[in-house]
């Protein structure tokens, strides 16, 4: 496959490849921790699940911030082309930032993690 | 910019420009045209069963997806008669439980994902402006083996010996023990041959869509349709794969009785719900977003403006496609997960409405600002637009916990999924029927036979599906075959009744229009609609005369003498260069002119090697074990011979396709068509690999202490070790076979290279195995021996493979077809063979480190 296929294909999707790593990564720790019996835990009086949860958003936020950022800067070669992925790179980006805020939510609101 | 004012600068910079010449002149060689009709003509007679081009294994499909509809929908009239009234007799409750399970099993896997799929054979090589898909006798495989098989399949229920465990087949009920008769089993096993042919689908649609676009077509250009069919080929190559594994363990078990979802032997039911929902979820947005894709086809042409917002669109296809991916365990709130999974599982449920709703208020500005044909298409999209929103909502209630809770298993559910996926993909699909039925024979069907089929079938559906909300609500359960009178749910299932016999009628009103006026032509001239894009230029059998150069999103409109241009032979390869079926390959992002791509022609070996598909699977179930082999015989050599003939090499020298451009006809590597189909089914493998660790891992969460459980013990370190330096010995086997084929070292040491890597490969998977059989482990005892045993299963599946591979590869060594510049064959074996490698040694970490690091 080509570099540039690879290189388009990651840049358009980079911002919901960031939330999946989110989402996935949450849903498997507080799923072990409820399961095998960690989710108790606390650090620094936070809980386990929500502190993990709240890693996970900002680094996917991180991740997406700086997306969009790359989105919106530089002078493509092919203006058409350029043009489409910067503006489809920065309503895509958009997209997962809500559903990476959407996702943090549950961490910050649900009480009573395992019930 | 909106697209509007893009198309009116794009027409004013078109008038005031010179434009540089076409890419051919006229005139053109006498005899030109006639030789490629020749070459690409379509068989007469009974000898048109051996066709493979798009338009006619297109139109076979959608054909017999139809059929399937028609069934699937007769058993659900058979349903509603049963429950027009209280204590009805006129089903028993063995036949109604049958009769459920395969309307779902067959409108969901026999009519809706093919559907899609068949729409693209029939629609994409022309919107892309391709010949045809690069793959044409893989299209032709996928359609035998499903119609022969899906037809077998659906004639179990004559013989009494249909499933009986509802469209999701959840286990305890479909595990041996309470469903010991064969019926579990041709689902489950019925269903393997759909699962492959909906992959081979996908991985034709994904290669023909990133490589087989006409020259100039950049990401920015393709059509809407293109990008959804592209979004939803990734949405079924990894969402395939999870029930691919599902069906296999729940097999298996009933089989073997390796305890996979059996709780008393440290299984767990809920992760067949896991591995089916990974798949189910996706599937509602594979049937959904095909249809989006149609409706933001047809809606610029019917409303005669640009599609407003194609960017947010194709942002919102990507987002649908992705996000979609993150739902499945919302069908699953009642099971006892944990609250913040299910809060997760609702915030994004949430998340992925946003996207669907750019998409819908994309389609109504479209509406807005254009002028609106009210033909019949139009009529379909406005009863989609209309039922899709209210289906959409109840699922924004439905994805909300204690709703769920209340509503879970209750007739509410049956009218929202009716509501999302007739109003969501049936309605578009009947729009798009009456849109691009010109298309096959040159005129439209009937306007008044098409208005009156959409009121009927409008008006049906809603006074079905509407009342079902409320019997829902007040409690009515799914899946019973009766009830009792007086509980208030009478009158609402009788009406329910009558709406759906109006339904009904309004699909038989769109059948006798189809056999009253659609007619198969040759060659095709008719933009009926002024619709903007490629599918519409003139075409025959070789698609279009010339392949287009595309400048534009709406390159008919943009560029109005584009039809006349094209048909007089002024574009790229305006005959057939090499005496065969040829398209051009181009390069995914942009679309420049690769190399020109010669296809294979019709052939008996696709519908051969289909129905030794189908009869594999349906053999197995019916316990015809020899008979079974043969027919996965049969199918294997019909396969080997098809690809014997292909992998040519570079038969010809390069071609002038036009434009001053001289193009190879072959390619290997990265750039090859083939490495990228490669490439695909990997992730397809790859991500029945990542559904197997995720049983196993979430088996140890299920496990109450210890991994492995008490009794079972973990093979010395050391058999790991010495695996996983077999593996990567064989790995440096494949690597220098490479080296050698490269170099043009004699045959013999590339078959030394080759063997040694087998044998390296054997010997690691029988390390492995024989490491846990000496600790006694035992499949049936327990689930973690099912699953470790199902691991290595899967791997010795592969040494197969590669070993079957390996020697074919060699087996064109030694004839003289394998060479340094002829080699996709071997790069094909190479890449498999080195996954394989991967595999194991993920596998190895699995099942040796994880347990060692979680004590």
């Amino acid at each position: 496959m080509t570099d540039s296929f690879v290189r388009t294909a990651l840049a358009l999707t980079g911002a919901l490849l960031a939330w999946a790593a989110d989402f996935v990564f949450v849903y498997a720790f507080a799923a072990i921790a409820c399961e095998r019996g960690y989710a108790a835990k606390t650090v620094a009086g936070v809980g386990i699940v929500p502190l993990a949860s709240l890693v996970a958003t900002f680094a996917a936020a991180g991740v997406t911030i700086r997306l969009l950022r790359a989105a919106t800067r530089g002078h493509p070669a092919n203006e058409s082309l350029g043009v489409f992925a910067s503006r489809t790179k920065v309503a895509v980006g958009a997209l997962a930032m809500i559903a990476i805020v959407l996702t943090a939510l549950p961490a910050l609101l649900v009480r009573g993690v395992c019930a | 910019m909106s697209s509007a004012e893009e198309l009116a600068r794009a027409m004013a910079a078109a008038a005031a420009y010179v434009e540089p010449p076409l890419p051919n002149p006229l005139p053109r060689p006498e005899g030109e045209l006639e030789a490629l009709g020749r070459v690409w003509q379509t068989p007469r007679g009974w000898r048109i069963f051996s066709a493979v081009n798009n338009t006619t294994i297109g139109l076979f499909y959608i054909g017999t997806a139809l059929l399937f509809l028609v069934l699937a929908g007769v058993l659900a009239l058979l349903m509603r008669t049963q429950l027009a009234v209280p204590d009805n007799d006129f089903l028993g409750n063995r036949a109604y439980n049958q009769i459920f399970t395969m309307h779902g099993t067959v409108m969901m896997f026999l009519f809706a994902v093919p559907v899609v799929e068949a729409v693209a054979v029939f629609l994409l090589p022309n919107m892309l402006g391709a010949r045809d898909l690069p793959f044409p006798r893989l299209s032709a495989y996928a359609y035998w083996a499903y119609a022969i098989g899906g037809l077998a399949f659906f004639c179990t229920l004559f013989f009494g010996v249909a499933p009986d465990g509802g469209w999701f087949m959840y286990p305890p009920l479909t595990s041996y023990t309470y469903a010991p008769d064969s019926g579990a089993d041709w689902w489950l096993l019925g269903i393997g041959f759909i699962e492959i042919s909906a992959i081979a689908g996908a991985i034709e649609l994904v290669v023909g869509i990133l490589r087989t676009r006409a020259p100039g077509m950049s990401l920015a250009k393709m059509p809407v349709f293109a990008w959804a069919m592209l979004v939803v080929g990734a949405m079924i190559v990894f969402g395939f794969p999870p029930i691919i594994l599902g069906t296999l363990l729940l097999e298996i078990e009933r089989e073997f009785h390796w305890p996979f979802f059996i709780a008393e032997k440290g299984g767990d039911p809920v992760l067949w719900q896991h591995l089916f929902w990974l798949f189910g979820h996706p599937e509602v947005y594979i049937i959904f977003l095909p249809a989006a894709g149609m409706v933001s086809m047809i809606v610029p042409a019917m409303a005669r403006v640009p599609l407003a917002g194609y960017r947010y669109i194709v942002a919102a296809l990507l987002a649908v496609g992705v996000l979609s991916m993150g739902l499945w365990a919302h069908h699953m709130y009642a099971t006892g997960m944990p609250h913040l999974s299910t809060a997760l599982f609702s915030a994004a449920s949430m998340a992925v409405t946003i996207p669907t709703g750019i998409q819908l208020f994309s389609w109504i500005a479209t509406l807005w600002r254009g002028e609106v044909r009210m033909a019949s298409p139009s009529w379909f999209l406005l009863a989609f637009l209309a039922t899709f929103v209210i289906g959409g909502l109840t699922g924004v209630m439905l994805a909300v916990v204690p709703f769920d809770w209340q509503a879970h298993d209750t007739y509410f559910v049956v009218a929202h999924l009716h509501y999302v996926l007739i109003g969501g993909m049936v309605f578009p699909l009947f729009a798009a029927l009456y849109y691009w039925a010109p298309l096959v024979g040159g005129t439209p069907l009937s306007e008044r036979m098409g208005k009156w089929a959409c009121a009927l079938m409008c008006t049906g559906f809603h006074v079905t599906f509407f009342p079902m909300h409320i019997t829902g609500m007040l409690g009515m359960p799914r899946r019973v075959y009766t009830y009792s009178a007086g509980l208030g749910w009478d009158g609402l299932n009788l009406v329910s009744t009558l709406g759906a016999f109006v339904l009904a009628a309004g699909v038989l009103v769109v059948l006798v229009d189809i056999a009253l006026h659609l007619r198969v032509a040759g060659k095709v001239r008719a933009n009926v609609w002024d619709s903007p894009t490629l599918e519409w230029l003139p075409a025959d059998d070789y698609g279009f005369r010339s392949i287009p150069r595309v400048d534009h999103r709406d390159p008919l409109w943009a560029r109005p003498s584009l039809a006349d241009e094209v048909d007089s032979g002024q574009h790229y390869l305006p005959g057939t260069a090499t005496g065969g079926r040829e398209t051009i390959v181009t390069s995914a992002v942009e679309g420049r002119p690769q190399y020109v791509l010669i296809l294979t022609g019709d052939s008996w070996l696709p519908i051969i090697a289909g129905a030794g598909t189908a009869a594999f699977f349906l053999l197995l179930t019916a316990k015809l074990h020899a008979l079974a082999v043969l027919g996965a015989l049969v199918a294997l050599g019909a396969i080997f011979r098809w690809l014997w003939a292909t992998d040519r090499g570079a038969t010809h020298a390069p071609v002038d396709i036009g434009d001053g451009l001289a193009l190879p006809v072959y390619a290997s590597g990265p750039q090859s068509h083939s490495w990228w189909a490669m490439v695909v089914l990997m992730l397809v493998d790859g991500t029945v690999c990542a559904s197997l660790l995720f049983s196993y891992f979430y088996l140890w969460t299920v496990t109450p202490g210890a991994w492995p459980p008490a009794g079972h013990a973990l093979p010395a370190l050391s058999s790991a070790a010495a695996a996983a330096s077999l593996w990567l010995a064989s790995s440096a086997a494949v690597s220098w076979a490479n080296h050698l084929l490269g170099r043009r070292a004699s045959k013999g040491a590339l078959a030394l290279a080759v063997c040694v890597g087998l044998a390296c490969a054997v010997a690691a998977l029988c390390v492995q195995w024989q490491g846990h059989a000496q600790t006694g482990l035992d499949p049936t005892v327990h689930a973690y021996g099912a699953a470790v045993y199902a691991t290595l299963a899967y791997q010795a599946l592969h040494v197969v493979v590669i070993t079957i591979m390996g020697a074919y590869t060699l087996a064109r060594a030694f004839c003289g077809l394998l060479a340094a510049d002829r080699r996709v064959t071997f790069d094909n074996t190479r890449l498999l063979w080195q996954y394989t490698i991967g595999q194991g040694i993920a596998i190895i970490a699995a099942v040796h480190v994880l347990p060692r690091l979680a004590g």
